[in-house]
């Protein structure tokens, strides 16, 4: 099994979004928690010898310096079938907060009934996606009236 | 309280839009009102101390539900309900290819208002009435899908409209005299324009009244809009700079802010007081619909709130209405004696009682839908229906049928931030083009390509799981970490999508019936559709993907225009292909006019045979024109309460 701290450490490597933001000192919003504990959701039905695949792999480079941490990732995670789908969906929950059924092409809504599902309001609130192109998530705005009128600063990709 | 055997001055059927307009201002002349409302209450605004009543919906366990919807359709904040059950996205699936030279169906030979020849019945399982609600609500008969939705819940659609407020063109109440196009209206622009103003006050709208004195609308000398106009986005000021200074087909193509029932800054008025309507400013949650988080958008249960408060009004939820009864010792042209409703405890649950709400005057303002549905369900009496003479009750069934055009400008826009849509293309509402083709409007959307795309989900997955060419299904290994980052900070900061509503003309061929065969759990028929387009309008979809390459190619956008995710119906005009969207504008089903024979109501929107009896919403109109129609609608109830006033 995957451990809290070995989830946030390579939700960041494949979010491109620093640990400390994920999981940040003062954690108001308990999210890192919320998406970890989807890998131990039962009826999300995780196949097990994958997620400790996944793990293992993660534990085995996760000591690369930071200059060549995307590409050992990319050679020993993204470009290996036998867990690429699983971290696919550590992607999504970060930046949907949503946990996409693994049998399927997440992009396939029907049929209907499947459990696909958003984790919390508070994971959907906070999903990346909205931030990384200087808007905020539908229905969850902070601005002022009219700050659409004027050009957003986007985040710093490090 | 029993309402059942109290007397009211006036019964209204529905607790929406019109029905709240109406309720107001009837209470506010000091006339003894009762709503009946047919879904589940307004949080906090009840009368009615029946501890039955589900005390439910209160915008933040809307919003919540929202938040937790994996898809974020118009109805997802809000729980389906059996015994009042409303459409959904689920109802606009392709239908099969009917062919319209068929007999009727033997289920329907015998009702008089149907058209000559109509459809055969689609084999429709219905028995499992809440498996069937949750496959969608209509009985959809086609050809094409109708794709509009609806809430039935105290508020009604208001929950969910973009906030558009646009008035009509004088021209739009002409089109038969002007262009020879279907009918003209039996009231002109000048006899609406008191009405817009009440219904902009009440609403609270904010525009710049210089840039809506468009195609000759005029307003009365010192009129001022309640609220300044809502600051553009970057978006409208690109395609302001790309285009508004060209024509497309004779049309201008200046770009101008939308009238919006959303707080803005506060107007001194004409008679210097400053405008105030307690609710909050536009926080641009870019989320108009589904649900504003803050109110900021206005919603009818702001004026059924004002309603309740002069304590002439009882609204009654939960109470389904059934029938509309006639005095039975008046053999020619009687007047309506009661509306007979059931009711229910849950919103799964058993009818818990039948009971008769009576008053001098009746409204039915129902939504369009429902209530032509309601009129012709009413048959006991009279064969065709209530208020039927015409044959018109259900027929003319019309939407702002949409055309969707979408890509990425060559530079950032910064969508999925302020309202959905601040600013839009009116030149191409009226011309002498109306004479052959559909008139429209294009609205321009602040998100991205959520509408058409599905966006952002459906693109970030495409980075991020791609699938492979081989057609396989199954998912391959995509981008990741910084990579990830920057395609979508390059591409979704670019992303913009158009909208055409265009024209529709009422059609004998497009009505609305009382299915015989699949009904609610209340035991009430559901609404069974037939819909198409004619000539006029698809050559309206023509003109709006024409005008979209035009637009397009002069500002050297990428056009990614194609089949728009969840698209139910489509047609094929020319050789072409088009993907219509419904705008959520339902019209026609119970229209004005100015003879017994070919409408349903007066101008006043009384029915012609029931002296006692108004009709009124959306489905007053005679023609779509293409301003998003609820301002209309809330002058027509205005003018309505008017008569109502008038004729005690």
């Amino acid at each position: 099994m995957m451990t809290l701290d070995e989830f946030v450490a390579l939700s960041s490597a494949l979010t491109g979004y620093p640990a400390s933001t994920l999981l940040p000192a003062r954690d108001t919003q308990k999210v890192a928690a919320a998406l970890y504990a989807e890998l131990s959701l039962s009826t999300n039905n995780i196949p097990a010898a994958q997620l400790d695949q996944l793990t293992q792999v993660w534990n085995s480079i996760s000591g690369t310096p930071p200059p060549q941490l995307e590409a050992a990732v990319n050679t020993n995670i993204i470009q290996n079938l036998a867990i690429t789908r699983l971290a696919q969906n550590i992607i999504y929950l970060w930046y949907f907060g949503i946990w996409y059924d693994l049998t399927k092409n997440p992009n396939s809504f029907l049929p209907l009934k499947n459990i696909d599902h958003v984790v919390s309001p508070l994971a959907y609130t906070n999903g990346l996606v909205w931030g990384e192109m200087g808007a905020h998530p539908m229905g969850f705005s902070v601005g002022e009236f009219g700050y659409w009128a004027n050009v957003p600063t986007l985040p710093v990709i490090s | 309280m029993d309402s059942s055997t109290k007397q009211y001055d006036v019964v209204i059927v529905g607790g929406g839009w019109a029905g709240s307009a109406l309720a107001y201002k009837l209470a506010s002349a000091n006339k003894k009102v009762l709503v009946l409302e047919a879904g589940i209450a307004i949080d906090g605004l009840i009368t009615n101390p029946d501890e039955n009543q589900l005390v439910t919906g209160n915008r933040a366990e809307f919003m919540n539900d929202f938040f937790m919807a994996m898809a974020k359709t118009p109805e997802s904040p809000y729980v389906q309900n059996y015994n009042a059950p409303r459409p959904s996205v689920l109802d606009i699936q392709p239908v099969p290819p009917f062919k319209l030279t068929q007999p009727p169906p033997p289920d329907q030979a015998d009702l008089p208002h149907l058209p000559e020849p109509a459809p055969p019945p689609a084999p429709i399982n219905c028995t499992d009435v809440k498996a069937s609600i949750d496959n969608g609500y209509f009985i959809q008969r086609g050809p094409i899908p109708f794709g509009s939705t609806y809430e039935r819940r105290g508020g009604g659609t208001s929950w969910h409209w973009l906030g558009t407020s646009l008035r009509m063109l004088p021209n739009d109440f002409k089109l038969k005299t002007l262009y020879n196009q279907a009918v003209d209206w039996p009231l002109t622009y000048e006899d609406l324009s008191d009405y817009y103003d009440q219904a902009e006050f009440e609403i609270g709208v904010s525009a710049d009244v210089n840039e809506q004195t468009i195609h000759g609308i005029t307003f009365s000398e010192g009129y001022v809009y309640p609220m300044a106009k809502i600051p553009p986005t970057i978006l409208d000021n690109t395609i302001q700079a790309g285009v508004g200074s060209l024509t497309f087909d004779g049309s201008s193509l200046n770009v101008t802010g939308t009238p919006a029932g959303r707080n803005g800054v506060p107007n001194q008025l004409k008679d210097g007081s400053f405008y105030d309507n307690g609710r909050r400013q536009c926080q641009g949650n870019t989320n108009c619909t589904p649900i504003c988080p803050i109110q900021a958008k206005y919603d009818a249960t702001v004026t059924m709130g004002k309603a309740l408060m002069t304590g002439n009004v009882d609204i009654i939820y939960q109470a389904v209405a059934t029938n509309v009864l006639l005095d039975k010792n008046t053999p020619v042209n009687p007047e309506v004696v009661g509306i007979e409703y059931k009711t229910y405890e849950t919103t799964g649950g058993p009818c818990t009682g039948t009971f008769i709400a009576t008053g001098t005057k009746y409204i039915i303002a129902a939504h369009a839908i429902e209530a032509a549905k309601l009129l012709l369900m009413s048959n006991t009496q009279i064969p065709a229906g209530v208020a039927n003479h015409s044959g018109q009750v259900g027929k003319n069934l019309m939407d702002h049928p949409m055309y969707l055009g979408w890509g990425l400008m060559p530079e950032p826009v910064y969508p999925f931030r302020g309202p959905l849509s601040t600013s839009g293309i009116e030149g191409p509402r009226d011309g002498a083009f109306r004479s052959t083709r559909a008139s429209f409007r294009i609205e321009i959307g602040n998100e991205g390509w959520n509408w058409p795309g599905g966006a952002p989900y459906a693109q970030v997955i495409d980075m991020v799981s791609p699938m492979p060419p081989d057609g396989s299904g199954t998912p391959t290994a995509g981008i990741f970490g910084s990579a990830l980052r920057k395609a979508i900070q390059s591409t979704f900061t670019r992303q913009f999508r158009i909208g055409f509503l265009i024209e529709q003309l009422p059609d004998d061929n497009c009505y609305i019936v009382p299915s015989k065969t699949c009904f609610d759990n209340l035991g009430v028929p559901r609404p069974e559709i037939y819909y198409q387009f004619d000539d006029y309008t698809m050559e309206g979809f023509k003109a709006a993907a024409a005008a979209t390459d035009f637009i397009f190619n002069t500002m050297n956008v990428e056009n990614n225009t194609g089949i728009p995710v969840g698209s139910g119906g489509a047609f094929v005009y020319q050789g072409v292909t088009y993907y219509p969207q419904g705008a959520g504008h339902v019209m026609g089903t119970h229209r004005m006019g100015f003879t017994r024979d070919d409408s349903v109501t007066d101008a006043n929107m009384k029915s012609w045979e029931h002296d006692n009896l108004y009709i009124v919403g959306c489905g007053s109109m005679p023609t779509t024109a293409t301003s998003n129609p609820t301002l209309t609608m809330m002058a027509l109830a205005f003018k309505a309460a008017d008569a109502i006033l008038a004729s005690f």
